[in-house]
């Protein structure tokens, strides 16, 4: 009796939806993580104000970009720019991806708080994650062993990496350790007193130590003058020039709110 | 069936008496006595092993006939040769003929389902469906398209009847059938093969799962069938096949070594190795 | 072996075998502990203020007049923190220029942590993001924030050659003889003062949609998404599984090609998750092209190919359980096999057949890998029944995992999380309950 009661209930609340159902013709979003939180707040926004539906998903730039060459998304978020390998199987299926910039990102080098090191040089991090320099005491720091954190091969905050840092063709050491995302790097090197890992700038919190890049801090002013020697650009792609709804959407980080949005979430807007 | 008989029935199971029993008089059924089933040279094999031999025999319609025979002799092989259930074993195939009113039981026209129809079965266990008491009844009737159930009621009730059951459980149809006791689960599998009308009904040991109370019931039923049914009953004990039977086999390692008037038989037997059965020299 | 021994032996497995199921309990103890402890926390807990403000405001309930009333006393304290800021900032206008930037540089993080806690400050914009609109709704993140505002955590990094040790120096030491000093210790006098700290039972946990990627409101679509990906899932596994395991057991003859398809299937079984994950993609968005794009319905199929060899298994099982004699005596009076398979012999495997698709019903709802790359979104609203065969969907396994690792705010909405891990573990048991009743009830009419 009671068991046929929550039956129906369960049936009624499952076919109606809260907002009235999703009209048909969203945008779908795909790709990088590290993109995710402006993707996400740009979907609200956009939902709030425009009443379309937007669904985000986070499975890595790799991900992302193989969806729009496969024609199941819309915009492909990106932390990386799109390889040449990626456009041209594009072009196998009709797709010609096209880039926009949607804000700047620096790449923050993060150790653990309780490490003394303030800053290192660029080369030094190249070393550390060759395996060339497997301890703290190297770059001025105490004598313990380095942890090296890495993000997994799909990710694009790795491919801006290893390209700002380390160098076309360079290897990471066969020691580092992979996580599988920016908030997954931020949990290892805040509980690993020896951790060295990379983040977007707009996950850095209090729990990881941000270390100098050649003397110089990521912040808004060092990456929009470029200063800051590890930072990159964030991007949307979209199969062609974009139209109607998916425009408009493109269109946001060109606006005042897009823009404060973009800051709001710790990245600076272009 | 006296009072008698049952008690000598309780003893037969008790203390498997090895004197030979003299079987009554019986009387002959009026319109019974043709051919109803016919093996010709039949064999019946498991893969390569022959469990029934070349039978040649004429089954008496009306009449009970009785298998009787050591445990392994192939007699409900024989006895689920006719009406196919054998089909469900993959490795057995027969050879030689069988006739059931003249057809070919075997034949490549010979429809298998219609055949059950007519040929009905019960087994040594008795198995009745998980379902209540009324829809194992009707589960021949509706399978053959009847779905009145002013109809399916009547027909209920009469096979119930004709089984000795009715007044046992005419208060209780809707009831699960797994809660009668074994013997009236026996007489509701006969009652459930009686109500798709069959000409003839296989019973195979059907009491050797039964008390002797139950026993003595089924066997009553068998009698009060006989005349309107043309009966094949497999059994272990050869009182039983004494007393409720007009004629018997008797299978050896395959082969159908003597078949008469269940009187003759046991009485005067013509082959040694059925007198030896039949005195217990052997089992 | 005589008595004396076999005594022991006995004994001691008795021992053994009730040790390891009280280290069973007590495992599953450990484990369900916080999560239903937390887990309870996102929906009984003491909110402040700002949720019930943020309620009102974004979901239209809740009690005006009483939120008016105490956001009126909020403020009346409030107003007072904030005079001290301005008076501050006053002050700082009139200091040394090198005065000002070194307090200009320490009490930065002291109006962040005061807006963090109180939402924005007068005289600052509205946040164009709701997480920024309003302060801290519930107590005990009130209390950490409070923390923060009085005490700066510094790390000794004096000696460059051992790992340094975290120490927290009051604020109000840093800002004496200033006139932001009272702040501090009226902070931590009026903190319940200024939030309005209530006891909160908030059921729209379950019911509402999330706002700004989870930081408030509700997991109604997650909760919504996992019922229509294993409920899909099992209107394509079920009927499918339980026809291959009629034709395995039916009809199937034993050969060569029957037991590869058998082996193939014990292999699908043992296949990793992720792998129906890349396939389903693969398969039905790539190839099939059943939706445009990740789909509920992509997702359901991809799961149910998943449970299919799980529910083939149990359905197998079941059907062979089922005694001989019940398909003679159907056969025996005449039935076709297909009617005897379809009135006798499902009916009676049915309990077993309904256990082994329950079970995978649950695994379906609790699967992340599969459905990463064919229905699951980070954010998306609730979907209506039509948008199943073209709308992606949140759901509970997903964000779970999403939430715990890729959210940028993962450790302010822990609550959240749990409140998602206690609803899916809800869901599962729920699930795994009417499975039990089901057969018992079952069983019950078929023993009679
Ligand atoms: N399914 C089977 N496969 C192979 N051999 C069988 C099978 N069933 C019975 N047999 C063999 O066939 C012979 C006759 O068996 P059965 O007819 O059951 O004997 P009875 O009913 O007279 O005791 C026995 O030797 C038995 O081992
Ligand atoms: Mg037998």
């Amino acid at each position: 009796m009671i068991l046929k009661r929550i039956l129906l209930l369960l049936t009624v609340l499952l076919f109606a939806p809260v907002d009235g159902g999703a009209a048909d013709g969203g945008i779908v979003i795909d790709g990088s993580t590290t993109v995710g939180p402006i993707a996400k707040s740009f979907a609200a926004y956009f939902t709030g104000r425009y009443g379309v539906p937007v669904t985000v998903s986070e499975s890595g730039s790799g991900n992302g970009a193989k969806s729009l060459i496969n024609g199941t998304c819309d915009i492909a978020a990106m932390s990386r720019a799109m390889k040449s390998r990626e456009i041209a199987a594009g072009a196998t299926k009709g797709v010609s991806p096209k880039e926009h910039v949607i804000a700047l990102d620096g790449i923050a080098i993060v150790a653990h708080p309780s490490n003394p090191v303030p800053s290192i040089t660029k080369a030094q991090i190249a070393a550390i994650y060759q395996g060339r320099i497997t301890r703290w005491n190297a770059v001025g720091g105490p004598n313990a062993r380095i942890v090296v954190i890495q993000r997994e091969s799909n990710s694009g905050t790795q491919g801006s990496f290893r390209e700002l840092v380390m160098g076309k063709g360079v290897k990471i050491t066969r020691d580092a350790e992979t996580q599988a995302s920016n908030g997954a790097v931020k949990n290892r090197v805040s509980s690993t007193p020896g951790a060295i890992g990379f983040l977007g700038l707009g996950f850095v919190d209090s729990s990881v130590k941000v270390l100098g890049v050649n003397g110089v801090m990521p912040s808004p002013a060092t990456i929009q003058n470029g200063s800051y020697p590890v930072s990159r650009p964030l991007y949307m792609y979209t199969d062609g020039e974009p139209k109607g709804e998916v425009k408009r959407f493109i269109g946001l980080p060109e606006t005042v709110d897009g823009k404060r949005i973009v800051e709001e979430l710790g990245f600076i807007a272009k | 069936m006296t009072a008698e008989h049952k008690e000598s029935a309780v003893e037969a199971q008790a203390t498997a008496t090895r004197d030979i029993y003299i079987p009554s008089e019986r009387a002959s059924v009026s319109g019974g006595g043709r051919p109803h089933v016919v093996a010709k040279d039949f064999s019946i094999y498991y893969g390569d092993f022959q469990a029934v031999k070349k039978v040649n025999a004429d089954i008496l319609s009306q009449y009970v006939t009785a298998i009787i025979g050591p445990s392994g002799c192939g007699k409900s092989t024989f006895l689920r040769a006719i009406n196919r259930m054998n089909d469900l074993i993959p490795s057995c195939h027969t050879t030689g003929m069988l006739q059931f009113d003249g057809e070919d039981v075997y034949g490549k026209l010979t429809d298998e389902v219609l055949l059950r129809k007519k040929i009905g079965m019960v087994f040594q266990k008795p198995n009745p469906f998980p379902k209540s008491i009324f829809d194992n009844i009707a589960y021949g009737p509706r399978l053959h398209g009847m779905t009145d159930r002013k109809q399916l009621q009547a027909i209920v009730e009469k096979s119930l009847r004709k089984a000795a059951l009715w007044d046992e459980v005419s208060d209780r149809l809707d009831r699960n059938a797994l809660g009668l006791s074994g013997g009236q689960q026996q007489r509701l599998c006969v009652a459930r093969t009686l109500a798709v009308e069959p000409e003839i009904l296989l019973l195979d040991e059907p009491t050797s799962a039964l008390d002797p109370k139950a026993t003595a019931k089924i066997e009553d039923l068998i009698q009060e069938l006989r005349g309107s049914y043309t009966i094949m009953i497999v059994t272990h004990n050869m009182q039983q096949a004494s007393r409720v039977s007009d004629y018997t086999m008797f299978f050896y390692e395959g082969e159908l070594v003597e078949y008469a008037e269940t009187a003759q038989l046991f009485t005067n037997p013509k082959d040694r190795m059925t007198e030896d059965y039949i005195t217990g020299r052997f089992s | 072996m005589n008595l004396g021994t076999r005594k022991i032996l006995d004994n001691s497995f008795t021992a053994v075998g009730m040790g390891s199921i009280v280290v069973m309990a007590l495992a599953l103890l450990v484990v369900l502990t916080p999560i239903v402890y937390n887990g309870v926390g996102s929906v009984f807990f003491t909110g402040t203020i700002e949720h019930r403000t943020m309620l009102y405001k974004e979901f239209g309930r809740g009690d005006a007049k009483a939120i008016e009333t105490q956001t009126a006393t909020a403020d009346r304290y409030r107003a007072e923190a904030y005079r001290m800021l301005s008076d501050f900032e006053q002050e700082m206008e009139g200091m040394s220029l090198e005065a000002s930037r070194q307090y200009r540089s320490k009490y930065a993080p002291v109006r962040a942590a005061m807006s963090s806690l109180l939402g924005p400050l007068p005289g600052d914009p509205v946040p164009m993001l709701t997480r920024f609109q309003y302060g801290q709704t519930r107590w005990e993140k009130a209390e950490e924030k409070l923390h923060n505002i009085l005490y700066e955590k510094k790390w000794d990094y004096s000696d460059p050659t051992v790992m340094a040790k975290a120490f927290d120096v009051p604020r109000a030491e840093e800002f004496a003889g200033t006139k932001l000093a009272p702040l501090f210790s009226y902070a931590e006098r009026h903190l319940a003062d200024m939030m309005q700290p209530q006891f909160t039972v908030y059921w729209g946990f379950f019911t509402d949609r999330s706002l700004d990627a989870h930081i408030f409101g509700g997991i109604w679509p997650e909760i919504q998404g996992t019922f229509f990906l294993a409920i899909g899932a099992m209107l394509f596994a079920f009927p499918l599984g339980v026809i291959a395991a009629v034709y395995f057991t039916e009809y199937a003859k034993e050969g060569f090609f029957t037991s590869i398809l058998r082996s193939a299937n014990s292999t699908l079984a043992g296949v990793p998750s992720i792998v129906f994950g890349l396939f389903g993609l693969a398969f039905f968005i790539n190839t099939m092209k059943v939706s445009e794009s990740k789909s509920v319905l992509a997702g359901a199929l991809t799961l149910a190919i998943m449970i299919l060899p799980t529910i083939i298994r149990a359905a197998e099982e079941a059907i062979l359980s089922v005694p001989k004699t019940y398909k003679e005596a159907s056969l025996g009076l005449g039935s076709t096999k297909w009617n005897t398979i379809v009135t006798v012999i499902l009916p009676a495997a049915l309990p077993g057949i309904i256990t082994g698709g329950i079970i995978s019903l649950g695994r379906a709802a609790g699967e992340t890998a599969p459905i990463i790359f064919t229905a699951a979104v980070s954010v998306g609203s609730a979907i209506g029944i039509a948008d199943v065969f073209s709308s992606p969907t949140p759901a509970l396994s997903w964000n779970i995992y999403n939430l715990a690792s890729e959210h940028e705010m993962a450790s302010e909405i822990r609550h959240v999380q749990y409140g998602m891990v206690l609803s899916l573990v809800s869901i599962v048991l729920l699930l795994n309950l009417s499975a039990i009743l089901l057969r018992a009830k079952i069983s019950q009419k078929l023993k009679g």
